[in-house]
This record gives structure tokens, C-alpha cells and sequence, in this order.
């Protein structure tokens, strides 16, 4: 229907053309006896035009211009092919005639796009016939000229020489509810649709829109399990790249599904996301999973990085309960998202949270450190809210390694899981980071206290090293000194443990010209007289 | 204020008088009934019984929609409930015809009820056969897609 609609209006410099071949002719003396409603489409179909809004409604006389633009254009259409065949002495007008057609008239746009439909009519016709080989022989020659809605229409129009009955045709094949009920009314014309007959109702046969919506019910895993394997019709729905827009991985029970049944599956999706990344700018991927621990690394170690590397155009990533954010999951996200994810003020002020969640690393000593460090400098933004929440100590080499290609990271958080105990980072690494990234705002640890309040960074050792590469861009003095004062006093105080205090290159602080007044130190191990 | 009362016909040509606002709750009556005041509408793709379960449903969710003003919470969980039942009562090639209809007619809530209702009958079945077998499709995979099917989902685990 849209595509009439679309069709129609483009056509309408042709409309002239069109009115002056045979629709012209054979319109006034029909309508004598059929009323002029009849011969267009019914108004019905016109108001289930998709893409209006939920409430959108058309205008009558709206309806009506549309009505008689898409009957214009049918006859503009039909015309030429009619003419071919009579000369060619056949009978009826194929797809290929109309698509033959079309090219003709100047719409070579459109040729493409209904070659497909053709094409896929055909295919699921084809089936429709194995399936009801009683068809009447009449019904039977009907079919074997499918082409989409225009030829259905345009085989009764022509094949029975102008004298066509309505278009209510057009529809059997557009409309999904009576695409079907026709079927079965040839096999017994005089029984009710769903008598004793019903208990063997082939629900292959309900068109593939309602297969599709009801299949979009499925997790992913359901569909690539069992829905897809049912039958073609089933399968073509499932291969759908729309069936594919989102990704869902809801594992119903641990019961249910073996943990390397869903590796596998998740492998699959994984093959799948390679050709859906070319199709459909958005993804919403929703992991979601009520199994055990053991699954839920398996599932992050086997399948899904590999799914989300293959899904550049990733925008939004559900992990519900029970799935724990795996480090090579969120990077991976982070590698191929950073060009699509919203802009930066956008994500500050509304999806801070939502990044910082996303992002957040929860981290495995096997992952962590074979990711692939070097591209993350792609990140501009993303990497600004990068956040490790480490289970296994971070080492310090680890650490080197990320910060070091990451210089434009402004928000590094480094959370100890308690029982890990405290674990201090060493000066050295502390002044790497620092320095590698010299857009570093904020460096979270929680070295002492888990539950530190967000936001407030308060490692001592990790500040010197921000210090020391960001006093170009710390607040101007009178600013800071009328405004910031706690904040800065906050920052900049010093929590030094012997091992790393000494380790420091003071030597580049003095460089703080104003900041350095306001260091204060509270340290295990107390050493005032450094400064 | 007095109810306006619409004619339906079902493919038998049995005439089902509905108050406007239940047969409402389908766009395309919506709409017909606009364009086409005073006339019968002849729905001849829908049997009675179809016909009847579809009205059977609007007339419940018309009557919840005005009266549920004061404790909507429960009774859009009645209304759920009522829902779940509604469906469950049906036998699968019944569900089918009313999930077309839902589709035809336009009742989004009902074609919700009703795909939702097959969605789970699938997820319950254990594999592809029982699919098949709970919804009649036959198998009409040729050897070379089985083996194409096989081929696609093994798994290096």
C-alpha cells in the first residue's frame, strides 16, 4: 500500500499520459453501473496506510484523491504492458510485463525493489501451490502468474478483456488476512473456514508479518534453536534481517539450556551479527541472564565479544541481572561504538550514568589484559568514562598498558572488590597514568573504602600524577580559590603510603603554581617536611 | 445518551448487533463506520464464532475502559487475567482466525493477547518437531536445507 502511495505520487506528471490510454476509454461506460467507489480501492485499505501516527488520520477528500491517483496509476501502468500482449497475442500480463512496463514509463526506481518482491512472491506462491495441489485449475492459472499486487490485479483486469470487477483483488494479496482465507474457501468452497478442517490448520500458512510478530516474541536463542528450524516459511521469517534488529538472550532457567548450548547459540548470533551489521544502523542488544556465574563467563568469553565486535552500529546493551559486565563485552562496545554513541552534551547531561554503567569494566586476570589496547585511542569520548572495576588485582603493568593508549581518557576509576584486600598502585604507574593522559579529570579508586561516594576522587598518589599534567587546565586561582576551595583541597590531598611517597617526581610540582598551596596530606606515613 | 448499535455480518451472513463503542476498538470498523453511517458492514472473510470471540473480547475491554476509572490497577490485572483466560479457552486453529482477525479487524490489544499467547505455546515446546506438531506444519524442508540447517548450526564447542 505504501508503495502505491508512494507510486502514485510520484508518478503524477505521467497522470496525463496515463488518462489518455485505455483507463480513459473504459471508465464512463462501466461506471453506469458500478458505482465510481467500487473501482478503487477500498477506503479501508487507503486508512491502513502505514507510517502515519498512532492517531493520524486522513482527510477524506484525502482519501479520495489517493484513491483515484492509485487507480490512475494502475491504469497508466497496466496500459502499456496490455498493448504488448495483445500484440504478443497473450492473454495475461506478467510481472516481468509490468516490471517491462515500468522501466518504459520512467519509473526505473522502482524496478529494483519489485524485482525483489517479485521474486519473493513467486517463492512463497510456489510453496502455497505444492501445498494445495486440489487448487481448482482456474484458481491454479491465476497463480501461475504472481507478481505482486499489481499482477493480480491486472490478470483479472486484462485477462478478462477490460471487464474487471474492482480491485478488490489488489488486496488479496496485499492484505495479510485475506491473502489467506481465499485458499482454503477454493479447496471447499461451502464449509466455514475452520470446521473439523481446523484441527488441521497449517499455521505455516499465516502470512509472514503475523509469523514474523509472533516470532519477535521469541529470545534469540529460541529462534535460532527451534523457531528457525520448523519450516521454510518459518525460516525465510527468521532469516529477516527485521527479526534481527534486536538481540535477545534471555536465558529462561540454568535448567533450561546448557551452558554450551548457549555458547554455541551465542556463537551463532555471532555469525549472524557479521551480515546484520551491513543491514540495519540499530541494534539493541539485550543480554539477560538468570544462570549461574560459570555461564555467564563462558557466554562472555565465547560468544559474546565476538558478537558485539561484529555489531559496530550497537547502540544500546542491556545486561540485566545476573550478566556481569565483562570487560572484553564493554571495550569491545567501546571500540566499535565510539562514532555512534550520542554527543558528548547530550551524554553528559542526560546518559552519564548509563555510560558510566556501560562502561564500568568488570575485569577477569585471563581477559583483561589480551585486549587490544592499542585501538582504544579511537575513543574519544568513550574512553572519558572508562572505569575499571577490577576483581583480580590490577597489576601494574596492566595498568601502563591501557592508560598509555588512552590519552584522551578523563575518567579512570580503579575499584577494588574488598576482598582483594588494599592494593596500592605504585608512584611510577600513578605518574604514567598522569601522563599519559593529560585529559584525566577524575581517577577513582577505593583503596580504603569500597563504597566510596561517586564521583570523588580521592587517591592521593593518582591526584599528583593529574596534577602534574593538568595544571594547564585546572581552574584559573581566583576562581578556584573563591569557588573550589574544598574541592581542590579534596583533590589534591595526599594519601601516601611509604612505597610510593618517595617514588614521586616532585620535582615537576612546583609547576602548580596555586594548586600546590593547597596539598594536604594525610597519610599513614606522615612526611611534612618534603615541602 | 443513547448507544449507537452497528450492524456486523460474518461470512454466513449471521448479523451481529454491537454497541459502536466495543466494535470501535477496530480501526478499520472505526473508520468504516465513519465513512458508511448507516449500513450493515459485511466482514466476509470472519466466521460467526470468530466474529463472536472478537466481539466477546471488545465488549469486555469497552466495559473495563469506562469503568475502570477508580481502581485501574486491579482491574487492568482482571482485564490481564481475563485476557489470559480469553486466549487459553481457544484452540490452536481457532487462535490462528482470531489472531488474523485481530490483524484484520486492527485491535492492537488483541493481536498482542493472541501472538503473545503463540509465542509462549512455542517457547514451551522443546524442539522443532514439537513445534510442528503443536502447530500442524509439515516439514517441507528438502534434504539439502537439512543438511544446510545441520551445516549452520554446528557448533565448535
Amino acid at each position: 500500500m505504501a508503495d502505491s502511495q508512494a507510486k502514485s505520487s510520484g508518478m503524477s506528471s505521467g497522470v496525463g499520459g496515463g488518462g489518455s490510454h485505455e483507463s480513459g476509454g473504459d471508465q464512463s461506460p462501466r461506471s453506469m453501473n458500478v458505482r465510481k467507489q467500487d473501482r478503487f480501492l477500498p477506503f479501508a485499505n487507503i486508512s491502513r496506510i502505514r507510517g502515519l501516527p498512532a492517531n493520524g488520520k486522513i482527510a477524506k477528500d484525502a482519501k479520495e484523491t489517493m484513491q483515484e491517483c492509485v487507480f490512475e496509476f494502475i491504469s497508466f501502468i497496466t496500459s502499456e504492458p496490455s498493448d504488448k500482449c495483445q500484440r504478443e497475442k497473450r492473454k495475461t500480463i506478467n510481472g516481468e510485463d509490468l516490471l517491462w512496463a515500468m522501466t518504459t514509463l520512467g519509473f526505473e526506481e522502482y524496478v529494483e525493489p519489485l524485482k525483489l518482491y517479485l521474486a519473493r512472491y513467486k517463492e512463497l506462491d510456489s510453496r502455497m501451490r505444492m501445498r494445495k495441489k486440489t487448487t481448482k485449475k482456474t484458481k491454479a492459472e491465476e497463480l501461475q502468474t504472481p507478481s505482486g499486487i499489481f499482477t493480480t490485479l491486472f490478470s483479472d483486469e486484462v485477462a478478462e478483456a477490460g471487464e474487471s470487477s474492482g480491485f478488490s483483488s489488489i488486496f488479496s494479496v496485499n492484505n495479510p488476512f485475506r491473502q489467506n482465507k481465499p485458499m482454503p474457501a477454493t479447496n471447499k468452497p461451502n464449509m466455514p473456514v475452520h470446521e473439523e478442517e481446523g484441527e488441521h490448520r497449517n499455521w505455516a500458512d499465516l502470512p509472514p508479518e503475523l509469523t514474523s510478530l509472533i516470532l519477535h516474541r521469541l529470545s534469540t536463542i529460541e529462534i535460532v534453536e527451534r523457531a528457525e528450524k520448523v519450516c521454510r516459511s518459518w525460516r525465510s521469517v527468521c532469516k529477516d534481517p527485521s527479526m534481527w534488529r534486536k538481540l535477545r538472550c534471555v536465558t529462561p532457567s540454568p535448567c533450561n539450556t546448557s551452558i554450551t548450548r548457549i555458547c554455541a547459540v551465542m556463537q551463532l548470533i555471532v555469525a549472524r551479527a557479521g551480515w546484520l551489521r551491513s543491514i540495519y544502523g540499530t541494534f539493541v542488544l539485550i543480554l539477560s541472564s538468570a544462570t549461574s556465574p560459570i555461564v555467564q563467563e563462558k557466554v562472555t568469553d565465547d560468544g559474546l565479544v565476538k558478537a558485539v565486535v561484529n555489531l559496530p552500529l550497537l547502540e544500546d546493551l542491556e545486561a540485566s541481572s545476573g550478566m556481569p559486565k565483562s570487560a572484553d563485552v564493554d571495550i569491545a562496545i567501546a571500540q566499535n561504538n565510539a562514532p555512534t554513541l550520542p554527543p558528548p552534551a547530550l551524554r553528559e547531561q542526560t546518559k552519564r550514568s548509563w555510560i558510566y554503567q556501560k562502561m564500568s569494566i568488570t575485569v577477569t586476570t585471563t581477559t583483561f589484559w589480551t585486549l587490544n589496547w592499542t585501538t582504544l585511542p579511537q575513543l574519544i569520548c568513550v574512553s572519558k568514562c572508562i572505569g575499571f572495576a577490577v576483581q583480580e588485582k590490577v597489576t601494574d603493568d596492566g595498568l601502563v598498558k591501557a592508560v598509555v593508549n588512552l590519552p584522551l581518557l578523563e575518567d579512570l576509576e580503579v575499584l577494588y572488590l574488598p576482598f582483594y584486600g588494599y592494593c596500592p598502585l605504585s608512584g611510577d604507574i600513578l605518574k604514567v597514568v598522569g601522563q599519559s593522559c593529560s585529559n584525566l579529570k577524575t581517577f577513582k579508586t577505593n583503596c580504603v573504602d569500597y563504597r566510596r561516594p561517586p564521583g570523588m576522587p580521592k587517591s592521593a598518589d593518582v591526584d599528583i600524577a593529574i596534577a602534574q599534567n593538568n595544571a594547564p587546565t585546572l581552574p584559573p586561582p581566583a576562581l578556584r580559590e573563591q569557588t573550589k576551595r574544598s574541592w581542590i583541597y579534596q583533590k589534591m590531598s595526599i594519601t601516601v603510603t611509604t612505597t610510593t611517597f618517595w617514588t614521586l617526581n616532585w620535582t615537576t610540582l612546583p609547576q602548580l603554581i596555586c594548586v600546590s598551596k593547597c596539598i594536604g596530606f594525610a597519610g599513614k606515613t606522615f612526611f611534612s617536611h618534603d615541602i | 445518551m443513547s448507544k449507537k448499535m452497528i450492524v456486523l455480518k460474518s461470512s454466513e451472513g449471521v448479523s451481529f448487533v454491537v454497541e459502536e463503542a466495543v466494535a470501535r476498538q477496530s480501526k478499520i470498523i472505526s473508520f468504516l463506520v465513519e465513512e458508511f453511517p448507516d449500513r450493515e458492514l459485511p466482514l466476509t472473510n470472519m466466521t460467526s464464532e470468530i466474529l463472536r470471540k472478537t466481539i466477546e473480547y471488545c465488549k469486555k475491554h469497552v466495559v473495563e475502559d469506562d469503568g475502570g476509572g477508580d481502581s485501574s490497577s486491579s482491574s487492568s490485572g482482571d482485564l490481564k487475567e481475563w485476557d489470559v483466560k480469553f486466549v487459553a479457552e481457544i484452540d490452536q486453529p481457532r487462535l490462528m482466525d482470531l489472531l488474523m482477525a485481530a490483524n484484520y479487524l486492527d485491535i492492537p490489544s488483541l493481536l498482542d493477547v493472541t501472538c503473545q499467547k503463540v509465542a509462549d505455546t512455542i517457547a514451551a515446546c522443546n524442539d522443532e518437531k514439537e513445534i510442528r506438531a503443536t502447530f500442524n506444519i509439515e516439514n517441507d524442508f528438502t534434504e539439502e536445507e537439512v543438511e544446510a540447517i545441520r551445516m549452520e548450526n554446528q557448533y565448535p564447542i
